[in-house]
């Protein structure tokens, strides 16, 4: 029996041992990274201070395009959005971008009509990308407020970094395995964060009619993100993307919005009915850097 | 409880320490810490349901008792006809019921008939067709005078509930098993370490083979009309590959365990996939499935003796009961009859006893392995399928040369990574299952170096997020 059990520890140390050093290694090269955006932000944005950022989930990340707006508007913005988050990762995002030491005027939430809708927003499917920096208190807190066996596994990581790796092998382990040989690589984006979808399942031109979808702006996460917002001098822009076929209104109005969600009229310019197309992203963006220009100077 | 789970990761261990430091000195303690453990492990599922297996348990052993003690056959048939009643009435409330109801009620309409059905929102108990043969086995070897019954009521539950084959097998037999719960278990560190390893090697089957497979086969066989036909070829191996690695990975994790507990259990897989036949597909491919059904079942109905159409006829039964109990489906009868027409011809030409496996691979013998593969495959299609027709349609999808590029295993390059993971992980598993078939083993044995690897790979390769239950457990 002793040999039996002395047998199966030394192959559990020396297995888990090793898997830790794999995990750690992992965890090491994403940081150094911009394979997702969290690293991003971390090592491949070079410039200090921004005039605008934009979070957001997918919408964000493939409606407003950070170069079209620039270029029309002299302005400088990055996209941090992430697909398949929730506004308490854009939340984070903030955080995080600022605890690089960086600064932006404006703050354009890009959200999900129904993420703004909800009052018990959950973790998001792609919190994970920020595992590599769990030690960060920021980002452990941020997960300490969930009850979801995922965000355990996340803080587990904060001790024992084979858990997560474990757990999101697929997501994590093989991506560093990437980030170890090309660090420069990012996952579907460019080196302004944006990503636009393809001009695919296009069925021509045909005007669109709109219902009206009204939204109550509750998401507890909006707050907080606002609060972040004022205590850094940074004024938060609520943006609505163009949604087919639907006419957005607020039951209630305590943020800047920028609405967009009626502007494009023909369902050409969408990629789904949530989503625009490349050519969509360029019609919007150029209406959104208009827009952000009025609001900048104080015009309704 | 999932052998692939965390609870059981804790709960092995605990169980191991209390079995062998705290109730080693008594072998009753030891069995009773069998059958709490047991419950615990079936518990963590549903715990109403161990209603059932206790139900069984008590059944059986007093049967078996009564049985031992009367000499006259009538009510020696009798109390065996009270046990079979009760577990196959069991078996068939739960997993039957529905079924029944609902072809009766369709039979009726073929004739203009409708009949209102009254179908009930049954749970089916995890194992049940397992723990049912197993318990079973033993009234019919008593009643056969194959096996004494016992005396012991914690030693028959302990046989009847033995945690690490209780829900998907091996399905043991009341003569081999039943005895080593009578005698004192001493603990021998090379069986052990054997065990550990097969545990290993069935944690690498399930969660890396089966788990990465199943990514894919369930897109193709959800929706197999956006699928051309190589694509939809490529879904029904994976699926060969999936349920191979997820239920003889759960064997191997049972048998392993059983021997760390000084449990000796029957080999249930022997490497299926280099079958040269059918008929050596059947005595590779859940043996303890397909031994229950030739004693209790085949040779009962007069096996390989009387005439040529009462043996057709013997054949044809096994398969389609076979089929049956796997689940309440006509996908599963038909995947049975297909079996029994594949075995069929081996049968007549009397070529379905050559039983030893060569262990030369000439390119007569690779065709000949390909070939059963490629059969085998096929009825898997049924197997998985949701219903017959959705069956027909994927495999004359398939023969319709619709279209021969494999994008969908390309698509994006997180689908990449799980095509290179399926595709490494099934060369790893047949090329140790080859090795060991060629040193003519029973199983792979890992050395302890191999272990780590397959340790590793399982860490980095295998399913943690959202892994897939048990094919088996359905059964």
């Amino acid at each position: 029996m002793r040999a039996f059990l002395k047998h199966i520890g030394w192959f559990l140390i020396l297995l888990m041992g090793c898997a830790t050093l794999l995990s750690e290694g992992s965890l090491f090269f994403l940081r150094h990274s911009s394979f997702y955006k969290p690293s991003f932000v971390a090592n491949a944005l070079k410039q200090k201070a921004y005039d605008y950022i934009v979070l957001g989930s997918s919408i964000g990340l493939t409606t407003l395009n950070t170069k079209v707006i620039d270029n029309a508007s002299d302005l400088e913005g990055v996209n941090l959005s992430m697909d398949d988050t929730g506004i308490g990762t854009q939340c984070l995002m903030l955080e995080h971008f600022l605890a690089q030491g960086k600064s932006t005027k404006y703050c354009v939430l890009s959200a999900s009509v129904a993420d703004l809708n909800t009052k018990h927003p959950g973790l998001s499917v792609n919190n994970y990308r920020f595992l590599p920096y769990i030690r960060r208190n920021y980002v452990s807190s941020y997960f300490n407020e969930f009850k979801e066996g995922d965000a355990n596994i996340i803080l587990w990581s904060k001790y024992f970094s084979f858990a997560g790796v474990f757990y999101y092998n697929l997501e994590l382990f093989y991506p560093s395995i990437l980030s170890a040989f090309r660090p420069n690589m990012k996952n579907r984006f460019d080196g302004a964060g944006n990503y636009q979808y393809p001009l695919e399942n296009l069925k021509g031109h045909e005007k669109l009619t709109f219902t009206t979808l009204p939204i109550n702006l509750q998401n507890p996460y909006l707050e907080r993100l606002n609060m972040l917002c004022k205590e850094n001098n940074i004024t938060l822009v609520v943006y609505i993307p163009p949604m087919k076929g639907k006419n957005v209104v607020f039951l209630n109005d305590n943020y800047k919005v920028i609405n967009h969600s009626a502007i494009l009229d023909d369902a050409y310019f969408f990629y789904d009915p949530i989503h625009v197309n490349l050519a969509g992203n360029k019609q919007v963006s150029l209406k959104f850097a208009e827009d952000l220009k009025l609001l900048i100077k104080g015009l309704p | 409880m999932l052998f692939n789970s965390l609870a059981f990761a804790l709960f092995l261990p605990l169980v191991f320490l209390l079995y062998w430091f705290v109730f080693n000195n008594s072998l009753k303690w030891q069995n009773l810490l069998i059958v709490v453990a047991s419950y615990v492990f079936y518990g963590w599922w549903d715990y109403r349901f161990l209603i059932l297996i206790a139900f069984s348990t008590v059944v059986d052993y007093v049967v078996g008792k009564q049985m031992e003690a009367i000499t006259k056959t009538t009510k020696r048939k009798l109390l065996l006809g009270i046990s079979l009643v009760c577990n196959l009435g069991l078996l068939g409330f739960f997993k039957y019921y529905n079924f029944f109801v609902d072809t009766w009620a369709e039979a009726w309409l073929l004739f203009g008939i409708s009949m209102e059905r009254s179908t009930l929102n049954i749970i089916l108990p995890v194992g049940i067709s397992f723990y049912t043969f197993q318990t079973l086995s033993y009234t019919i070897d008593v009643y056969r005078k194959k096996v004494g019954a016992t005396k012991d009521l914690m030693q028959f539950a302990a046989y009847v509930s033995f945690f690490p084959q209780l829900v998907a097998g091996p399905i043991e037999r009341a003569n081999q098993f039943l005895p080593q719960f009578r005698v004192k278990r001493k603990f021998d560190t090379v069986f052990a370490l054997r065990g550990f390893n097969l545990i290993i090697w069935g944690l690498f089957k399930k969660m890396v083979v089966a788990d990465n497979c199943a990514f894919f086969v369930n897109q193709i066989f959800d929706h197999p009309e956006n699928h051309n036909s190589m694509t939809l070829f490529f879904g029904a191996i994976l699926f060969g590959f999936q349920i191979y690695g997820d239920f003889s990975g759960y064997s191997d994790i049972a048998i392993g365990t059983g021997r760390l507990f000084g449990f000796r259990l029957m080999t249930n897989f022997k490497f299926p996939y280099f079958s040269r036949d059918v008929a050596e597909f059947w005595r590779r491919w859940h043996i303890s499935l397909s031994t229950w059904f030739r004693d209790y079942l085949y040779i009962p109905m007069g096996g390989s003796r009387g005439t040529f159409k009462q043996k057709i006829r013997n054949v044809l039964v096994v398969f389609l009961v076979s089929g049956f109990w796997h689940g309440a489906n006509w996908t599963f009868a038909l995947w049975g009859g297909l079996h029994a027409l594949f075995i069929l011809p081996l049968f007549i030409v009397k070529k379905n006893r050559k039983h030893i496996i060569s262990t030369r691979f000439s390119v007569n013998q690779i065709f000949k392995i390909s070939f059963t593969f490629c059969l085998v495959t096929l009825a898997w299609v049924f197997f998985r399928a949701d219903n017959i027709e959705l069956a027909f349609e994927y495999v004359m999808q398939i023969f319709n040369f619709s279209g021969m590029a494999l994008t969908f295993f390309v698509k994006t390059p997180k689908i990449i990574l799980f095509s290179l993971i399926v595709l490494f992980s099934s060369i790893v598993l047949l090329m140790f299952e080859f090795l060991a078939v060629q040193k003519n083993e029973k199983e792979v044995v890992l050395s302890s170096k191999t272990a780590f690897f397959i340790g590793l790979m399982i860490l980095f390769m295998g399913i943690f997020k959202n892994p897939e239950t048990f094919i088996y457990f359905q059964f």
